[in-house]
């Protein structure tokens, strides 16, 4: 007789999700569904505001990666305005964004990944969290609190709040640096580069322990999406998007924000409130890619600072092409805080970082403008359209998890084929399962907008849809 | 070493969840330039520890949704490592005290919890009355408590500070 496995609230997430997983008679897994719960409703509020608080309006999606939504929504202002901002603005906000990434890839690794990675994932279920890492491993867990504050550090010295800072603007940014914020950046750099380091060190240790689970979570050919330096460079700011294949032959290179929504569109199912991005001309499902750390490492030749570029190669090595495994997003978002490290400290000393002129100022000069960065979990697209006086009359918001969307749905399919057991479920077996979608890292809140408490049920439900048993964590 | 430490949390867009802020900004403007380090926050995090760690009191103040609208309650707090529910970034001011123990070596000599119950965590970005109320006595309660640890650093007569002597004057 077939089940419904159904796990509720998967666990470790930014976000509310569940996972069902439909067995056959024999127990084995057929079909398996990642549903986000949650409902955005940001693109329709802003209807009718001024397209300049948008930034500022737009970051209060996000409470992990508010820098990124002010950098894309400022570049769609900045669009709309026709305005080119001042180049130590551009830097500044570069700067930015490098925190926002340490910051919000050390929650990922340390706070919500390594318990698993570290302990085990067949561990004491009751052990399996940042308690555990902090009793057995109180080195990684320092290193993991340095670096989650060193991010945060950064954007309040720079942007006075630790979340939502408002000082990203149209046009710049609201206030220059002064020598005392660099040098107060630059001091915290030695003990940032030792923590860095000791984690990667710590991950390689154990990696070899994970061969299983890196063949089968979320390892599929699939595209990969993401910004690059025009000779090649991960650039997380400033740049275009670059389309690979899973050969790692380059689909569409070039592309820059006015250019998103002709690339690519957005499907939906009818199990999620969550998109399905896909590239255009290859239709959905066809078209769907991966983005993230992952997607951004396979893209590029080089990070551009030496430490992480050592660590680069190493990475390349894993396969002869791209790296199609989703497990080693991990290893990839610790060489993203290393090259972000070694970056703010090469931004920092960069001639005219000190320079006054930061904002340049515009009226409406477009009726259209849409801006990319890229946010930890991968790129991000606002687009808006206002009338001649400024009021916003249309937004939509292309979110990195999203993004992620086939993938996460293909890679829990995957894992839980292989490891779950449609008789005899244990704790180890569905824990595995949400690994999958703790390797993309997804921010649900950010990516569909919610409020609440993150649970998740993993449901089991024979042919006929009878539910046969559940295992569910509450919120 | 940081004489105290003022770690307030909760959400301004929610009514009298955005108390702990309150008192943040009102005891920032009181002690500014003292050497009173306050942090106000949407959610108790891990990255607390770290300041804690260097601290000799620590003042956690949050909105209780379970204890009656306006009533005051000041308590001790000691280290614990019983997980906060879901373990993601959240946690309790018990946890973070262990995990300064645990990460740094080191705990406050004395920390306590002020909350104050609540009653409306609408969406909306003012106190009920019943908060408003409270906070006169809130704020008193936490003068007497990093007076307590300004007289304790220096040394001077009337460094046994009693917990109900605070309790006492707060609810005057």
């Amino acid at each position: 007789m077939s089940r419904t496995i159904l796990i509720d609230p998967v666990t470790r997430l930014e976000g509310h999700a569940k996972i069902t997983l439909k067995t056959n008679g024999a127990g084995g897994v057929e079909e398996a569904y990642f549903h986000v719960t949650q409902v955005r409703g940001f693109e329709k509020f802003c209807e009718g505001r001024p397209f300049y608080e948008m930034p500022s309006i737009m970051a209060r999606i996000c409470g992990i990666c508010p820098v990124s939504h002010l950098i894309a929504s400022a570049k769609a202002c900045e669009a709309i305005q026709a305005v080119v901002i001042p180049p130590t603005a551009a830097k500044l906000r570069g700067l930015l964004n490098l925190a926002q990434m340490i910051q919000s890839h050390a929650l990922s690794f340390f706070y919500l990944s390594s318990p698993d990675l570290l302990l085990g994932m067949d561990s004491n279920q009751a052990e399996r969290n940042i308690f555990g890492i902090v009793k057995s491993m109180p080195e990684v867990g320092r290193a993991g609190v340095q670096l989650r504050r060193f991010g945060q550090q950064i954007i309040e010295i720079l942007g006075k709040k630790r979340i939502h800072p408002g000082w990203i603007v149209p046009g710049g940014v609201t206030e220059p640096l002064t020598i005392p914020r660099r040098d107060e950046i630059l001091a915290m750099i030695p003990d940032a580069c030792v923590s860095i380091m000791l984690a990667l060190d710590a991950y390689k240790l154990i990696a070899d322990r994970f061969q299983e689970e890196a063949a089968v979570f979320a390892n599929f050919p699939s595209m990969f999406l993401g910004m690059v330096t025009p000779d090649d460079g991960l650039e997380f700011t400033d740049g275009a998007l670059r389309l690979m294949d899973a050969a790692g032959d380059r689909v569409a290179d070039g592309i820059d924000a006015a250019g998103f929504d002709l690339e690519f569109g957005e499907a939906v199912e009818p199990f999620t409130f969550m998109k399905f991005p896909y590239y255009r001309k290859m239709g959905y499902p066809d078209g769907c890619y991966r983005v993230g750390p992952l997607a951004r490492l396979n893209l590029v030749s080089h990070t551009g600072t030496p430490r992480a570029d050592a660590e680069l190669r190493e990475f390349k090595v894993l396969a002869a092409g791209p790296v199609l495994s989703s497990f080693y997003y991990h290893y990839a978002r610790l060489i993203e805080i290393l090259h972000g490290i070694e970056a703010i400290e090469r931004i920092l000393a960069e001639p005219g970082i000190l320079d006054t002129h930061v904002r340049a100022t515009a009226g409406v000069n477009c009726l259209e403008g849409a801006g990319i960065a890229e946010a930890p979990r991968g790129t991000l697209m606002h687009h808006y359209k206002v009338d001649e006086n400024g009021q916003m009359l249309w937004a939509n918001l292309v979110i990195a998890t999203g993004q992620n969307n086939k993938a996460m749905n293909r890679g829990i399919l995957q894992a839980a084929q292989h490891f779950v057991d449609g008789n005899r479920l244990t704790d180890g077996m569905l824990n595995r399962v949400e690994a999958v979608i703790r390797t993309f890292d997804p921010c649900l809140s950010c990516s569909t907008h919610a409020y609440g408490q993150m649970p998740l049920v993993v449901e089991l439900v024979d042919p006929d849809g009878n539910h046969l048993d559940e295992r569910r964590r509450n919120g | 070493m940081t004489p105290a430490l003022l770690l307030a949390c909760g959400n301004s867009l929610r009514g009298d969840d955005g108390f702990g802020g309150w008192v943040a900004s009102k005891v920032q403007e009181q002690y500014a330039g003292s050497q009173l380090e306050v942090v106000a926050s949407r959610q108790f995090t891990p990255e607390m520890a770290e300041p804690i760690s260097t601290a000799d009191t620590v003042i956690f103040v949050d909105c209780s949704a379970t204890s009656e609208p306006g009533q005051i309650s000041l308590q001790a707090v000691e280290a614990t490592n019983k997980p906060a529910r879901l373990m993601t970034h959240h946690m309790s001011p018990e946890s973070l005290l262990w995990m300064s123990q645990e990460l740094y070596g080191r705990t406050p000599r004395v920390a306590y919890l002020i909350t104050v119950g609540g009653t409306s965590f609408k969406m909306e970005e003012h106190l009920s009355d019943a908060v408003r109320r409270a906070a006169p006595a809130v704020l008193r309660m936490v003068e007497e408590l990093v007076l307590a640890a300004r007289v304790q650093r220096w040394n001077l007569p009337g460094s046994e500070f009693e917990l109900e002597e605070a309790v006492e004057l707060a609810t005057v």
